[in-house]
């Protein structure tokens, strides 16, 4: 709507507008004053800054969902879908710069990490709102790059940088042969308009129609790490600097889901069944691979990479079922796990002083009993244990699949749901163990000692901390286990507000 | 149906001397409002007040105090005798927290 | 916004207080003790603001898995109960502040929290949960006195309650199943989620009539289902004791008086209950254990008259017990006050103490008049609204039942009094403590000037009263000079009685037992009863192999097994202990070892199967394209 010369439509752009401004703000802080930060001191305005953007986009996007402040536009358009998606992604970036202060306080690449990290936030907010596939595939680049990057900041380290290089190559493949695919439906159709494209698609029946759906499923599929797909996530997040891995195992999923949602209920919806078999295999193969595989593993980062692909297997669920009941409940559970997640990866950091393997969490109730009991609460709500909120998010996934009459999947997502609190209570275990001495160890546990992440990091200021308590974290264990405890107790008005997103589809 | 309670007029007046401040107190308050029985209302109709028959009697009270005095004495040796009675052939374990 | 979860949430954030106070928060301990401590206060000062902000006719319903559970219901009966719930419980939390111990203010919230859920409960679920919670958090206070008597009467408790808590359930499952269909809101036929199907009014079928009347009575303390309180309540810290017999009871009559308000058997059982408390009491030596028993006589009075009667006799036991709160927590606080002070509750050793501690000593005066209902305070009030539905429901059994109770309560806190505080206690001069005694300190003091002030208040002015209870009270006349007559006689005339004959109920050490002592004969009954029944099968079996081993050896050829026959022989219950052995390798062997092998089948499945994993981005990537083939292809099976 139009105020004088003022089109007021572009002040649905606020929050994208905020976070913008705010990366900006640090880039330039960190060319023009970064000169005079001898002892990064400084940076602890920078995260202040960054966090106050944060918030205040969040407030604003709050306000917006209040408002249904939709605008619809060609290329970019802002509807119920978006609205909803930026909750999570600013939490994601509020959780995030909150337990990576401390672990970068004495990094030299602290700046960048930010930059990188909000310019990912950016790509993101982008992905969401994007209705054309060059739209789509230009966000979504300019989400994966930073985290490319941000995957191999530890440089001295070789496990980051290889696992940068397999995100990296792996990445581009799927982006790559996504662009193939978008290629093909914009030239059986000419538009690459989502709308447009949708009424064209309907009517015809070319081969090369199922070849680009299987196209964009790949790249997609590599995205989110659906299994066959899922080949480059462990080694990158066993490799990147733990809190790279928490934003890695929430961001591209949503950026990957937001994309699925928008182009598989839009032009593919003539080919519903088609799809909904595809990501039926897929969600069940991520689900038993991503459970059975996360039970051998010995460092935590590797077993939470395979955990978060079975996760995105609980997710597909909702895609397998693809009624509105079943894309609000994923759209629900996306939210719940982020903040499951993340706070799992809070307290991984807490640790990180100690190590990366789950022997390492041994003792950790000593060191920090508060931290011990929330952990716990987090790993299950990972795993789904009433009351918390992951029980409530499968619990709506699940009751959504069977009311579709897809009884067998709900079945086996509620067995791998079972089956996954085993690893989980491995960490449980070994957190509320007593911890000894191992004074000798032989040379194949000395080469399995973890290459500390901080070890790289740590080249120019050799002081680091003794352990990793700080308030930032704590502000983020503590929000985490918050949300976590009410929207186990009291889930309607965030299924509300899921349910809500999913009208976009009109 | 045989109306076995008797009937009686209702007093309307205080049946004591009223003899200290304390009283006077007492009265004062109880007499200083409009509360009034409903069921003194409807005998107004009729001047009746229907009550057992033993409340007939002034005084019943005194009498039902002292046959309460008397009672709960009575009940209280009998049972303590029993008690004494059943101690010694009572396991230790079960009543060991039973000394009051 | 409920009180009793306000409650609920403060005993969690005081557990994480508790924990946090390790690491997470960088203050000094004093500090640290000092949020607690803010926390503790300020947890019943926001339920009591809040319950004073409720408007009666609230709603508030909650759906879990289509079932509709209404969680939050106010009318006056509720609002009536909560407003001395949230108010008790405020001043007995000051009177317990300097407590070190946090965890008696963990589970006093607990608690608290949960007896105000089953007040404000609109559906039999919700009460049945916050009922469970509330037989279990006050275990935990009597537990906090870690002495091995309070060990063993929790036990008890906590056994007696779940009991209780399973008729209870017993009987709601029962009501839910068999509820007609005349409940249900319109002319459907009865489905589970039905929203009159756990709407929380009178039982509908016998069975589940009786089941949820024992189950309600158990924490009622019906005579034959009582013993747990003059069990328990003497062995928990001085504080809990307090805490506790405010709430369990008076929950239990306001569900009766919902539930159950003029069913006879309620009436006769009151009545009964009254007198059989008093009776005991006035047995007792301790003084917790005869306000224990008290408390059973003057719930006896409350149920009594919620069971006479329609508005009336509801109206009378719910004022019943709000005074009873009042004055019951204020001699529990007084005897708690002498405990702490002296550490002595028997009346035996107790005396002469009004010079030295006199404002446990006028408050403890106060609430024994109180309780006995002498005018002027509060008890006066609500035994002459009792009184009055007696006399209106024409059940003078009831009456004079009640009456005669009354002059054993006089009696008995005759005897408190006069034995516990006012008498001249010579043998008591020599002990040492005794000149050091001082009063208690003002965290105690101040709770129970406020109670004494509140029972006198709410004698000499019982408008505040009368005008927040549930039904409507037509005007009574308390202060009539019928009534007056009436207490003075009685009361008087105890008084000389009790006078003429102190030396008689002079308390001493004595040994009183009550019905548990047949509770727990019945667990010996039992074992008495397997060991004889169940070896006098076994002997027999064995007599009879015995007589034909020789039998069995020639005609058989056994020789082998011989040893085996005179092993069963030998242990005597042979047959048994090869049948359990069986079991138990059944047992290990089939049942745990599928489960064994699944897990370890499953850990073999992720051994081969992490190999995919080989660490070689062209093996990645050319499983990646697998993938996408075997994508195609399915695609061009279903398309």
């Amino acid at each position: 709507m139009k105020i004088g010369i003022f089109d007021l439509d572009s002040f649905v752009y606020l929050p994208e507008i905020t976070v913008v401004i705010t990366t900006l703000y640090l880039l330039l802080r960190m060319v023009f004053f970064s000169k005079e930060e001898e002892s990064f001191q400084g940076i602890t305005t920078s995260i202040y800054l960054g966090l106050i953007g944060l918030i205040v986009s969040l407030v604003i996007s709050l306000q917006f969902i209040n408002l249904g402040f939709v605008s619809l536009q060609r290329i970019f358009s802002i509807d119920e879908l978006t609205l909803f998606l930026r909750l999570p992604i600013l939490f994601t970036g509020l959780l995030v710069v909150l337990i990576s202060a401390d672990f970068f306080q004495q990094s030299r690449y602290q700046n960048e990490y930010y930059i990188l990290l909000f310019l990912s936030l950016i790509g993101t907010f982008f992905v969401i709102s994007a209705n054309d596939l060059v739209s789509i595939y230009i966000a979504l680049e300019l989400c994966s790059i930073p985290t490319y990057i941000l995957a191999g900041l530890d440089r001295n380290n070789p496990k980051s940088t290889e696992g940068a290089v397999k995100y990296f190559l792996l990445g581009i493949l799927g982006s790559v042969t996504m662009l193939y695919g978008f290629s093909f439906l914009y030239g059986l159709t000419g538009t690459t308009n989502l709308q447009e494209m949708a009424k064209k698609l309907f009517l015809l029946e070319q081969p090369l129609i199922f070849l680009s759906m299987s196209f964009v499923i790949f790249g997609l599929g590599i995205k989110i790490a659906a299994v066959p797909f899922h080949f480059r996530l462990p080694d990158a997040y066993e490799g990147a600097p733990t809190p790279v891995t928490a934003y890695l195992s929430v961001g591209p999923k949503i950026a990957g889901f937001a994309i699925i949602l928008r182009i598989f209920l839009t032009i593919f919806s003539p080919f519903k069944l088609q799809w909904m078999t595809i990501f039926a295999l897929l969600s069940v193969a991520s689900m038993t691979v991503g459970n059975l595989l996360a039970l051998m593993q010995q460092n935590v980062k590797r077993m939470l990479a395979y955990s978060s692909i079975a996760h995105t297997g609980y997710l597909l669920v909702g895609l397998a079922v693809a009624d509105r009941l079943a894309l609000s409940s994923m759209l629900f559970y996306l939210f719940v796990y982020l903040f499951a997640n993340l706070g799992v990866f809070a307290i991984v950091i807490a640790n990180s002083k100690e190590g990366e393997l789950i022997e390492d969490f041994a003792g950790f109730n000593q060191r920090f009993p508060f931290f011990a009991v929330t952990m716990v609460f987090f790993l299950l709500s990972l795993a789904g244990v009433p009351p918390l909120a992951g029980f409530m998010g499968k619990l709506y996934l699940f009751s959504a699949a069977v009311r579709s009459g897809y009884t067998w999947l709900a079945v086996v997502g509620v067995l791998n749901s079972v089956f996954s609190l085993s690893y989980y209570f491995k960490i449980i275990q070994q957190m509320y163990s007593v911890k000894t001495e191992t004074a000798n160890l032989t040379l194949d546990e000395k080469s399995r000692a973890p290459y500390n992440s901080l070890r790289g990091l740590r080249e120019v200021n050799p002081t680091v901390k003794k352990s990793y308590f700080s308030p930032f974290l704590t502000t983020a264990v503590v929000i985490v286990l918050l949300v976590i405890i009410f929207i186990g107790l009291y889930p309607s008005p965030f299924a509300n507000l899921a349910q809500e997103a999913i009208t976009f589809l009109k | 149906m045989l109306n076995l309670y008797p009937v009686r007029m209702l007093r309307k007046y205080v049946p004591f001397r009223i003899l200290s401040f304390l009283w006077k107190l007492i009265l004062f308050i109880g007499l200083n409002s409009n509360r009034v029985y409903a069921i003194e209302k409807i005998a107004e109709e009729v001047n009746l007040q229907i009550e057992p028959w033993w409340q007939i009697l002034p005084g019943y009270q005194i009498f039902l105090a002292i046959f309460g005095c008397l009672y709960f004495i009575f009940v209280i040796q009998v049972l303590s005798h029993f008690i004494e009675e059943q101690k010694h052939s009572i396991k230790s374990d079960v009543t060991s927290d039973q000394k009051s | 916004m409920h009180p009793g979860l306000i409650y609920l949430f403060g005993a969690v954030i005081l557990v994480f207080l508790k924990v946090c106070q390790r690491e997470t928060l960088d203050l000094s301990h004093t500090r640290k003790q000092t949020l607690s401590k803010v926390f503790i206060i300020l947890t019943p000062l926001l339920a009591l603001f809040i319950t004073f902000l409720l408007k009666p006719q609230t709603v508030k319903f909650s759906r879990l898995f289509d079932l509709p559970l209404i969680f939050f219901y106010v009318d006056k009966m509720n609002l009536f109960m909560g407003y001395i719930f949230v108010l008790i419980g405020f001043l007995i939390i000051i009177y317990a502040f300097k407590i070190e111990d946090d965890l008696f203010f963990v589970f006093s919230f607990l608690y608290i929290g949960s007896s105000l859920g089953v007040l404000f409960a609109g559906d039999y679920l919700t009460f049945f949960i916050f009922w469970e919670i509330m037989a279990l958090a006050p275990t935990f206070l009597i537990w906090l006195k870690r002495e091995e008597e309070s060990l063993k009467a929790g036990y008890r408790y906590l056994i007696f309650h779940l009991i209780g808590g399973l008729l209870l359930l017993a009987g709601i499952i029962i009501e839910f199943t068999y509820r007609p269909l005349g409940l249900s809101l319109g002319a459907k036929p009865f489905s589970f989620g039905d929203p009159a199907s756990f709407l929380l009014i009178t039982p509908t079928t016998k069975l589940s009539f009786i089941l949820i009347l024992l189950g309600v009575g158990v924490n009622a303390a019906f005579i034959l289902l009582h013993t747990w309180l003059p069990d328990a309540y003497p062995k928990a810290p001085f504080t809990a004791s307090v805490l506790m017999s405010v709430y369990t009871t008076k929950t239990a009559v306001y569900a009766l008086a919902r539930l159950f308000p003029g069913v006879n058997f309620v009436a006769y059982m009151g009545a009964l209950m009254a007198i059989y408390g008093v009776t005991f009491a006035l047995m007792q030596n301790s003084m917790r254990k005869l306000l224990s028993y008290h408390i059973i006589s003057q719930v006896g009075y409350m149920v009594a008259a919620i069971g006479l009667g329609s508005d009336l006799g509801v109206n009378a036991g719910l004022a019943h017990a709000l005074h009873h709160i009042l004055y019951k927590g204020l001699l529990f606080m007084s005897a708690g006050a002498v405990i702490y002070r002296l550490g002595e509750e028997r009346l035996s050793n107790l005396g002469q103490l009004a010079k030295r501690m006199p404002v446990t000593t006028i408050t403890a005066v106060v609430a024994s008049l109180s309780i006995a209902g002498i005018p002027l305070f509060n008890g006066f009030i609500s035994k002459t609204i009792i009184s009055e539905a007696a006399h209106h429901n024409h059940n003078y059994t009831v009456y004079l039942l009640l009456k005669l109770a009354s002059v054993g309560t006089w009696l008995s806190f005759l005897k408190f009094t006069y034995f516990g505080f006012l008498r001249q206690n010579k043998s008591l001069n020599h002990l040492s403590t005794y000149s050091q005694i001082r009063e208690v300190p003002w965290n105690m003091q101040i709770p129970m000037l406020v109670v004494a002030f509140l029972c006198l208040l709410t004698g000499i002015y019982p408008k505040f009263v009368i005008s927040i209870l549930p039904y409507p009270l037509e005007e009574l006349h308390f202060y009539s000079g019928h009534n007056l007559v009436g207490a003075a006689q009685i009361y008087l005339v105890t008084l000389l009685i009790f006078f003429l004959s102190r030396e008689y109920f002079a308390p001493h050490e004595l040994f009183t037992l009550d019905f548990d002592y047949f509770y727990r004969k019945i667990a010996y009954f039992s074992i008495w009863l397997c060991r004889s029944l169940i070896a006098k099968v076994d002997t027999a079996y064995t007599l009879a192999i015995e007589k034909l081993i020789p039998y069995a050896r020639e005609s058989w050829g056994i020789t082998a097994e011989e040893g085996r026959v005179e092993k069963m022989i030998k242990n005597g219950g042979g047959i048994i202990v090869e049948t359990s052995e069986r079991v138990n390798l059944f047992d290990k062997e089939v049942i745990d070892g599928a489960a064994n092998r699944i897990g370890s089948s499953i850990v073999n499945l992720s051994k081969k199967l992490r190999k995919i994993q080989t660490g070689y981005v062209q093996n990645y990537a050319g499983a990646i394209f697998v993938g996408l083939l075997v994508v195609i292809l399915i695609l061009l099976l279903i398309w």
